[in-house]
């Protein structure tokens, strides 16, 4: 037998195995000196490497294994686990290799972690395994946005925790509620989409998919990660709430509104933001929302649609915020006022940077084109056609602002003479890698398709579907020549969602909080006191002298615990109870 | 400017080529109406990106920016 025919084995065959082996190899050598920090992501590499081989060759089925009186199943591989888990363990690979040059122990760690966290999620087979590697996600890719190492990254990450533990809440809530109307069938299936479980769920997986007002998260923490970290998280949170949507509410009917509004959205925020990663972090909305909006329509064109978007759109997102970072490893500037005219300093990164827009922007040859094209085919055929209209107009500001406002100020436009330093090679390399996938699957689009789960058909390159793209594209590009100063970026913020909890809001919750902050030391004394004296009439009445002799401690009653852990030791102890209640 | 033009010229006419030989070659097609619309495609990606942009600009841009450092000084108050 091939010794890499073991990859084909569970539990071998799990890519998620392989990233988390990684992980500890990474710690264990770094923390012993064996490795040293300029080469940590060296193993990382090597287990992501073998991550994708395991996952190019795993095999169809479900393993489980029994954990109290729940089956968990925790390789569960059909043609859409494995296609989500395939392309997270490649991005994977290629933001290691991006990031080699400058990856510490600690980011490399938290990356492959977060990363088999992802992959174990669109592995699970049911709702507990789901839901323990969702929050698994959601705590790595805290830690991998702390490495961004700034102050502002800290405090993005805490509020990026925040929200992610109530999404976490509905999304449990959910599946509890699910559960119990289903008699304890806890398979991750097909929903209805009515009812409570419906809603809560909805709630819970559409914060991790960004949908608009549950999106803040996505837009304030990204681009505070590292250049490597957002590389990362651009490629996996979102994503694995597109897989969740996939495998649950197919055809739910309100997720082709939501989609469309979602594209909307990130488009109309994009063409007014200065932070060039945060305009791509607009994008990440715009074009979930692409897949939002298949999944939502729900026939097997569509479906094969959003996760053929999917698989694209980590590639190319990657490739985009790989761009972006080597702007800010070469200038230090992160904002689009700040830059212009570093083409002929940075030649190489641009054009690479340009394959990934044009790929974004469904040009034909790049691979947005064979998966866009295909979600709005899709959106025709089943008679959704404002959405169809919508979801046009929203690929043509993905063009204006990603393929032609972006590039333009940051690469051409005015020179302002910036010092450009240049660019390690393993960084052009990924980059590099990365748009040759973009290409490769936009000439070649049956290598991506016959990796979908339907057996639709679909041809993209008819004279009809490359006529409309090419007119689009050269419609919005004459509205750029003509108007692109009044497109210029200034240097302001716009105010979005996350103004609830950081803005006006957020002042107004200050004297609740406050009030309950001076509140806590009256409310402990009366517990503690109440607590103790209670304490001492028990003991005076069990064991009279033992308070004199010191065989009972004074205040048993006094030790502390922080709060987090007592909220967590709360919501997993209710959690608990409402589930072996009902099943 | 000018090599840029027309290179969007050349392309204009790819289109128009390719629509004319979709047409001709009887290809079905879904969709509303406007996608009858001869050379509809152009003219959504031209008044589709000025809506975007007046959208925008002319309406969300006043209504939501604030200096940079807005969030910061908003925070720095509690």
């Amino acid at each position: 037998m091939n010794p890499l025919d073991w990859l084909a084995i569970p539990p071998l065959a799990h890519p998620g195995l392989w990233l988390a082996l990684g992980a500890l190899v990474t710690a264990i050598a770094t923390a012993t000196g064996v490795l040293g920090r300029r080469a940590a992501s060296a193993p990382g590499i090597l287990f992501a490497a073998l991550a994708v081989f395991a996952a190019s060759r795993a095999p169809s089925g479900s393993v489980d294994f029994r954990v109290a009186r729940f089956d968990l199943v925790w390789y569960h591989a059909d043609d859409l686990s494995v296609l989500f888990a395939l392309v997270f363990s490649i991005v994977t690979l290629l933001g290691l290799l991006y990031g080699a040059h400058r990856l510490g122990p600690g980011e490399t760690v938290a990356a492959l972690l977060y990363a088999a966290s992802a992959v174990a999620t669109v592995l699970a087979g049911d709702w507990i395994t789901f839901f323990v590697f969702w929050e698994a996600m959601a705590i790595t890719s805290v830690a991998l946005i702390w490495q961004g190492g700034l102050p502002e990254s800290r405090r993005a990450g805490m509020r990026y925790l925040l929200v992610h533990a109530a999404g976490g809440a509905a999304l449990f809530v959910g599946i509890a509620l699910h559960a119990s109307a289903s008699g304890g069938v806890l398979d991750l299936g097909r929903l209805a989409a009515t009812g409570p479980p419906f809603w809560f769920l909805l709630v819970g997986v559409g914060l991790n998919a960004a949908i608009p007002p549950l999106h803040g998260w996505l837009t304030d923490a990204y681009p505070e990660a590292s250049t490597t970290g957002a590389v990362f998280c651009s490629a996996l949170t979102t994503k694995t709430a597109v897989y969740a949507l996939l495998r649950v509410f197919p055809g739910a009917e309100i997720l082709v509104s939501l989609g469309v509004a979602m594209a909307l959205y990130g488009v109309v925020f994009a063409v007014i933001e200065n932070d060039f990663r945060r305009l791509l972090g607009y994008h990440i909305i715009s074009q979930v929302g692409f897949m939002v909006a298949g999944v939502g329509i729900g026939t097997e064109l569509a479906l094969n649609g959003a996760a053929a978007h999917a698989y694209s759109h980590i590639l190319y997102k990657a490739l985009l915020f790989m761009g972006a970072g080597a702007l800010i490893e070469a200038t230090g500037r992160r904002r689009l006022t700040d830059l212009g005219g570093v083409f002929r300093s940075m030649p190489v990164a641009a054009i690479l940077y340009l394959v990934g827009a044009l790929s974004i922007s469904g040009a034909p040859l790049f691979n947005g084109f064979i998966s866009k094209s295909m979600t709005l085919s899709a959106a025709g055929e089943a008679h959704f056609y404002f959405a169809e209209l919508f979801l046009s107009l929203a690929a043509v500001g993905t063009f204006l602002s990603v393929g032609l406002k972006l590039p333009w100020f940051a690469f051409f436009g005015k020179d302002r003479g910036i010092a450009v330093r240049p660019l390690p090679v393993n960084l052009l390399a990924a980059m590099a890698i990365t748009a040759g996938l973009c290409l490769l699957y936009g000439v070649r689009p049956d290598l991506l398709y016959r990796m979908l789960p339907f057996a639709a058909s679909y041809d993209p390159f008819t004279a009809g579907h490359l006529a409309s793209n090419v007119q689009l594209l050269v419609g919005a590009a004459v509205l750029f020549a003509l108007g692109f100063r009044r497109l210029a970026p200034t240097p302001t913020r716009n105010l979005d969602a996350d103004w609830i909890y950081r803005g006006r809001p957020g002042r107004i919750a200050r004297p609740l909080v406050t009030g309950a902050r001076a509140l806590g030391p009256v409310a402990q004394a009366v517990r503690s006191g109440a607590l103790t004296a209670a304490n001492r009439a028990i003991v005076r009445l069990a064991a009279p002298g033992a308070l004199a002799t010191g065989a009972v401690r004074r205040d048993p009653f006094s030790f502390r615990t922080p709060i987090g852990r007592t909220v967590l030791l709360a919501a997993m102890v209710v959690g608990w109870l409402l589930l072996a209640s009902r099943l | 400017m000018k090599g840029i033009l027309v290179l969007l010229a050349g392309f204009a006419l790819l289109g128009v080529g390719l629509e004319a030989l979709g047409l001709a070659a009887g290809e079905e097609h879904h969709g509303g109406f406007w996608n009858f619309i001869p050379l509809w495609d152009f003219a959504f990606g031209f008044v589709g990106a000025a809506i975007l942009g007046l959208v925008a600009r002319g309406l969300l841009k006043p209504l939501l920016a604030r200096s940079e450092d807005w969030y910061d000084a908003a925070e720095g108050d509690r």
